[in-house]
């Protein structure tokens, strides 16, 4: 969703969450109001600023937009599907 | 044929789906839950899979598997949920002409699902829960 507060156009981004980062952050998904034409790597330094044991644990989690993982330069919206990806272990 | 599933994995059922008139070689790779870890001993496992993205990898790695090898049929299929020790969680079958094929594409497919397609288990002891740190994915 894309609102205007004041001068400035920011949008809500949903941002799905799985393993441990589920735990740290308390819930399967969150949502974070960024500015409108953020990218992947705003979108994560704000959510490390948001919840810094994500950070103190220095997990080298990744992002996926649209079921692909991305470089930290790819522009966002709301209309994507956005996930944070901890190291996988399947098998 | 790809699957992820919250139920037991069927084994007959895969190694009825992936046989084919042409086949001389079926591989089977089997992945179950162990008891212990490199720390000590694993009572049970959580696995929890992104779904629609760990399928379209699984799809992903079946092409390529098509791709390389002059293979018959790929199966791969994960489990997802609790799961004891025992327990199959991963189950990779190739059927191919002959051995070599199967073999090879199988050890592909495994290898392949276990550093690329996000899933993620945590390992349950009498003392405590952790999930596994494993692989960073990539572009």
């Amino acid at each position: 969703m894309t609102t205007t507060t004041g001068d400035r156009d920011t949008d809500l981004i949903k941002v799905k969450l799985f393993g441990i980062s589920t735990e740290i952050v308390g819930k399967r998904e969150m949502t974070v109001r960024v500015p409108v034409g953020t990218t992947v790597g705003n979108l994560k330094k704000k959510i490390t600023k948001m919840y810094p044991s994500l950070d103190v644990v220095n997990i080298p989690f990744v992002f996926a937009v649209n079921h692909r993982v991305v470089s930290e330069d790819v522009p966002v919206t709301h209309l994507d599907e956005i996930a944070i990806l901890p190291p996988v272990s399947g098998g | 044929m790809i699957r992820i599933t919250d139920n037991a994995i069927d084994l007959n059922k895969i190694l009825i789906d992936i046989s084919d008139n042409s086949a001389g070689a079926i591989t089977l790779f089997v992945g179950t839950v162990r008891d212990h870890n490199s720390h000590g001993h694993v009572s049970a496992l959580y696995y929890e899979a992104y779904k629609k993205m760990a399928e379209d990898i699984m799809a992903e790695i079946e092409k390529e598997v098509l791709r390389k090898w002059n293979i018959i049929k790929f199966s791969a299929t994960h489990r997802i949920g609790n799961l004891k020790v025992r327990e199959i969680s991963v189950a990779v079958a190739v059927s191919s002409e002959h051995r070599n094929e199967s073999f090879e594409a199988c050890k592909y497919g495994i290898d392949n699902i276990k550093t690329r397609v996000p899933i993620w288990k945590k390992e349950y002891s009498d003392a405590s829960e952790n999930w596994v740190t494993g692989v960073s994915l990539h572009e």
